[in-house]
């Protein structure tokens, strides 16, 4: 009796065991067919939520506009640790974040095989990254704490991107003798290099309540480049603050060496004083223009300019918001634009849907050959959208089967 | 450092050694007087054995088998079956409990019924010592009245020990500088009732074992080839006390007990979430001082109406300290920073709760009981930071008073037994709202009630002597906190439409002896379990919104799962034990839907009908032991232990999202060694263990490396009478 129990024992334990064994078996090889490397390669740096949080991918794609497609992460996409924000500096993109730590992970097309340069870790997460000369070779990465008590140190780093290493460190110390943050501290909004000087927009900011206090002129500091060594901090009264927590949006250099200053003062103000306006610091000069003053809400298709980005020849692509800022954190109501910062005119964008931002991030978009390239989602669909830039008309893309795109570009 | 509180704990030994000793007219414990209920003390098997025919699922270790090993509460739990906690590291080290998925403050956890969730970082199962206990007590999904909780997945309760004359006191040494000991004692008089019962722990790790690891070059920043390095900045200690003075076996009480429990740690911190980030300045600490008053008796009033009754106030502070201006990494080069390691602070939080759970019992005639459970705990919490005096949250305290009121109705008879319970749960949440009218911040306190009730039954039966079947189900709650509800006026919104988390927990299980008697002794044990979890809820943070966030119901999950354990003996020599868990979590939720200031997004969740990602679901343990008698005496014993753990990889983020993931946890086996010898008719004990006998890579959270191949020798002093 004992013997047969003992018998059916083992056996329904070896039954157990295999059934578990089974049920442990994953597939790791997809099987499906890698994505060719011929032609144009398009990156995109993808944000997926569940209820358990979000995790980042970085896909790439050799077509965003087939408009029958659909861009999945289901076994594609190449996890990224931690929070990341995205830059696309010449044939490179890089995921930059992490958990803990902020790495830099490089992503590029080399021979036949979409490849990646790791191992560079900055000290903290940047604030900003921008290409300084627009040549696709360095990248400047701005880290600047969220509040006194992570830091007091404003860094400008400069990484090679073809070697993804640090080739200079510049340290501003932070306070109020320096710039005018009183007992408060500061946010950055923007930087665009022009020659030897540096423009940095920033908004005095309380980094306790998060509260923007100082609602009733642009600030600029303008530092000597490359060494970064502040030379003075400028503002203006004709408008508000330039730039928005994280939009990375505040300012931008002309190829004439003209400084264009973006003030909306909707995303991320708790108040506001003065009506959106663009300011001009004329190429030579290093205060504002008195005679430039672009109402950017009073012309035809106008709003607030709440992302954008440089598309030469004086003209921006940008997401102008329009109707009441509901909310300090409302980025919404937004539509594709162009924004000629020489000519004081913003041309609305034919097909654009209205849709909401992604907030305190870079822009996900970049321009090649007369065209930009940017997400947005309407009704809860997240498409990508070319806009021709001559013609200001967009058509819808692929679909993109994730919860945000953070980044896009193209690597090849 | 250790030295004068190791002295401490001898001197506490040697005090109640001295007790124990010259005790003339003593007494067993009050226990003995219990009726309904069987008490440890009179047979601890006969308990265990009770304990586990109950018509819940249940697990019980018998702590009395570990009191030889070096383990804590934690790697004890950590054998049975439904139960992962992930740890950080070594002693002390941040961990993570789950129970059959279940994780966070969904498990409760409970000291003699007490809810200790709230007794600070020094009185958690890792640092409790497994002599304290008598047992410790695993419920699955439902959970009996006398617990009184809003737990949604189940509950652990440690019971003590409640000997009436015994001392038993041990020290123990081993790897990365790890000293362990414990006092425990109890002195009862006969005559006249006085009693005192204590226990005292203190732990001590440099927990300076080996990683492998890639550091960072501060001056470039790239990382370096992968290196074997030692922990530099991970030292742990705590030592804690449990007194309990009083009186026993009288006409007015059974016990009648004032006490207090106290202790305090100091910990530092040397990784943040993952491996690359590493600190070498940062600390945190702990103390608790819990004045407690026990109270028991038995025919109150009338025949066969007990009551019991806990009362105790935890004051707990827990600090956290960053101010070293200076940034490390593993091979403890620095570089100046400006503010601190990450953020400066030195975060106080003051913690003030009052609990009492009073259970009260009545036995309507030999078949039926009533038993009544009423638990309130009402927790204050004031936060400061010298670092940051004008943080606007440390302003007004948050709180939060809980009442839980259960009814059971249980029936007995030879075969069969049957419990069916209500239970209803009362919240009070008090916070603050920010009302300000302009840029001047202006705050007013505000607070919300709810009521919710959940219900429940087991049932078992005895198809024959060796077969046992059992089933239970309970509709569960985990109510929110006070933050979760009212926000905290600053950066979370308050959501008064908040629904508490709830689940339908379901568990059906067979006992089998088949071989009760003679040279061979073989039972097996198989749970079914089903749960299924609605509205769970999570931080919302919309992408554009980098501070304004809220609490909401978010997230439905499906767990259906098995478990089965095999023991077997021979001879009262050698036996073993193997289990398993497999546990298939599925992601419920179907859309994200997302209310904020701007109105309300709902998107796909890519992950809906995918395995939960970052927890182990299939794992299992297998023990092999032998006991010799080489002195020729049952109580002069060697006994041999060997322990295997297993734990299938699984991912940490959604596997089938992306190519080829990396963040995977990779499959782990640990093998545990350990010998102990008892001289002295078992008066002294002399133990020996190697832990990771393999040096395996282990790892839990985040790739956080867990310590390799350590040793540990344990002397231990028993007597009793």
């Amino acid at each position: 009796m004992n013997t047969l129990k003992l018998t059916q024992i083992v056996r329904s334990s070896l039954c157990f065991a295999v059934a578990l064994g089974l049920a442990s078996c994953s597939k790791d090889d997809n099987g499906l067919p890698p994505i060719p490397l011929d032609g144009n390669v398009y990156t995109l740096g993808l944000g997926v939520t569940t209820p358990e949080g979000t995790t980042n991918y970085v896909a790439y794609t050799n077509d965003l506009m087939n408009a029958n497609s659909t861009i999945s992460l289901i076994n594609n996409g190449i996890l990224q640790e931690g929070y990341r924000d995205y830059a696309n500096i010449g044939n490179y993109f890089q995921a930059v974040g992490g958990l803990g730590l902020t790495d830099v992970n490089t992503y590029y097309v080399q021979g036949n095989s979409f490849t990646v340069k790791t191992g560079l870790n900055l000290s903290s997460r940047p604030v900003d990254t921008m290409d300084p000369d627009g040549k696709g070779t360095s990248m400047i990465a701005v880290t600047l704490p969220s509040n006194p008590s992570e830091g007091t140190d404003l860094t400008f780093l400069t990484i090679n991107t073809a070697s993804n290493a640090i080739t200079s460190t510049k340290k501003v110390a932070v306070n109020k003798t320096s710039f005018p943050i009183g007992d408060e501290w500061m946010l950055h909004t923007g930087l665009a290099i022009r020659g030897n000087q540096a423009f940095q927009t920033i908004v005095p900011f309380d980094a306790t309540g998060w509260n923007t206090r100082v609602v009733d002129r642009t600030y600029v500091a303008v530092y000597s480049y490359p060494d970064f060594v502040l030379q003075n901090v400028i503002s203006d009264e004709r408008t508000g603050p330039a730039g928005a927590f994280g939009t990375r949006s505040g300012v931008f250099a002309t190829e004439s060496g003209d400084v264009y200053t973006i003030s909306h003062s909707g995303y991320g103000y708790n108040d506001r004083s003065k009506a959106p306006a663009v300011l001009k610091i004329a190429a030579g000069a290093s205060t504002f223009d008195p005679d430039y003053l672009f109402k950017t809400a009073e012309v035809a298709n106008g709003g607030r300019i709440v992302h954008a980005i440089y598309i030469g020849n004086n003209k921006l692509f940008a997401t102008v918001s329009t109707g009441e800022q509901a909310s300090q954190w409302a980025d919404d109501n937004l539509k594709f634009a162009i924004v000629d910062l020489k000519e004081e005119t913003i041309t609305a964008v034919a097909g654009s849907p209205t849709f909401s931002g992604n907030g305190g991030r870079s822009f996900a978009a970049f321009h090649r050959n007369g065209k930009a390239y940017a997400a947005a989602s309407v009704n809860d669909v997240l498409n990508i959208y070319e806009v021709d830039l001559n013609t200001a008309t967009a058509r819808k893309g692929a679909k993109v089967e994730a919860s945000f795109v953070g980044g896009l570009g193209q690597v090849k | 450092m250790h030295i004068w509180k190791l002295g401490a704990l001898v001197l506490l030994a040697s005090i109640t050694s001295v007790h124990a000793q010259h005790r003339q007219d003593t007494i067993a414990s009050d226990t003995l007087k219990r009726k309904n209920v069987e008490e440890v003390r009179v047979d601890g098997n006969v308990t265990l054995k009770n304990l586990k025919e109950q018509a819940y699922n249940i697990n019980v270790i018998d702590a009395k088998m570990l009191y030889n090993s070096s383990l804590d509460i934690n790697q004890a739990l950590n054998r049975t079956t439904g139960v992962r906690i992930r740890e950080d590291g070594g002693l002390g080290s941040a961990f993570n409990f789950s129970l059959n998925g279940f994780t966070g403050r969904q498990v409760k956890f409970f000291m003699d019924g007490l809810p200790m969730d709230n007794f600070g970082s020094s009185l958690t199962l890792n640092n409790l010592p497994t002599t304290m206990a008598e047992r410790i007590e695993i419920y699955k999904g439902v959970l009996p009245v006398s617990l009184g909780a809003d737990a949604l997945g189940g509950a652990v309760n440690i019971v003590t020990r409640k000997n009436a004359n015994y001392l038993d006191a041990s020290y123990g040494f081993g790897s990365f500088n790890t000293h362990k000991a414990s006092v425990n004692g109890a002195y009862t008089n006969a005559a006249n009732g006085f009693t005192v019962r204590a226990n005292a722990f203190y732990n001590y790790s440099d927990n300076n074992y080996r990683v492998r690891v890639r550091p960072v070059d501060l001056t470039t920043g790239q990382l370096m080839e992968e290196q074997t390095v030692r922990r530099f900045h991970d030292s742990y200690q705590s030592i804690g006390a449990q007194v309990d003075v009083g009186v026993t076996d009288r006409s007015y009480a059974d016990h009648l007990l004032f006490g207090a429990i106290l202790s305090e740690n100091d910990r530092d911190i040397q990784t943040g979430v993952t491996m690359q980030q590493v600190f070498g300045g940062r600390t945190s600490n702990s103390n608790s001082i819990i004045p407690t008053l026990k109270y028991k008796k038995t025919d109150l009033f009338v025949e066969n109406l007990d009551l019991t009754l806990f009362s105790a106030y935890n004051i707990t502070t827990n600090n956290f300290i960053d101010t070293t201006r200076l940034r490390y990494n593993w091979l403890q080069e620095t570089v100046p920073t400006t503010a601190a390691e990450v953020f400066r602070s030195q975060l106080k939080n003051r913690d003030k709760e009052l609990l009492t759970t009073a259970n009260l019992a009545y036995q309507l005639d030999q078949h039926q009981s009533l038993s009544l459970n009423y638990l309130l705990t009402d927790f204050r919490r004031q936060s400061s930071d010298v670092e940051n005096p004008n943080d606007p949250t440390f302003l007004m305290p948050q709180g939060l008073r809980k009442q839980n009121l259960g009814l059971a109705w249980q029936t007995t008879y030879e075969r069969f037994t049957a419990t069916a319970f209500g239970k209803l749960f009362l919240l009070d949440a008090k916070s603050f709202e920010n009302v300000s009218r302009n840029n001047v911040p202006e705050y007013a306190p505000t607070n919300i009630s709810r009521t919710n009730g959940g219900y429940g039954a087991a049932i078992s039966y005895f198809f024959r002597d060796d077969l046992q079947a059992k089933a239970s189900y309970e509709r569960t709650y985990r109510l929110p906190e006070a933050i979760e509800l009212l926000g905290d006026g600053l950066f979370v919104r308050r959501n008064s439409n908040l629904r508490p988390e709830r689940s339908d927990n379901l568990n059906i299980g067979a006992l089998y002896t088949v071989l009760s008697e003679g040279t061979h002794r073989l039972n097996l044990e198989g749970n079914f379990i089903f749960r299924n979890a609605k509205d769970y809820i999570r931080q919302d943070q919309q992408q554009s919104q980098p501070v304004d966030r809220q609490f909401i119901n978010v997230g439905n999950v499906r767990t259906v799962g098995a478990e089965a354990e095999i023991r077997y003996g021979w001879n009262n020599r050698l036996f073993a034990t193997v289990n398993a868990t497999y546990q298939h979590i599925t992601d419920r939720t179907e859309f994200l839907v997302s209310e904020n200031l701007t109105g309300v997004t709902r998107t796909p969740n890519l992950n809906f009908g995918y395995r939960i990602p970052n927890m182990p679901y299939f794992f299992g343990n297998a023990n092999l032991g032998a006991r010799f008698e080489p002195l020729g005496n049952d109580r002069d014993v060697l006994n041999v232990n060997y322990n295997i753990n297993f734990v299938e990889r699984y991912y940490l983020t959604p596997n089938q999202l992306g190519l080829n993931n990396t963040d995977i946890i990779p499959r782990q086996v640990s093998h545990d060694i350990t010998a102990d010898m008892a001289f002295g008719q078992g008066k002294y004990v002399i133990a020996a263990e190697c832990r990771n006998l393999l040096n395996s890579e282990l790892f839990d959270n985040y790739l956080l490396q867990k310590p390799g191949r350590s040793f540990f020798l344990k002397l231990r002093y028993f007597i009793t009478k």
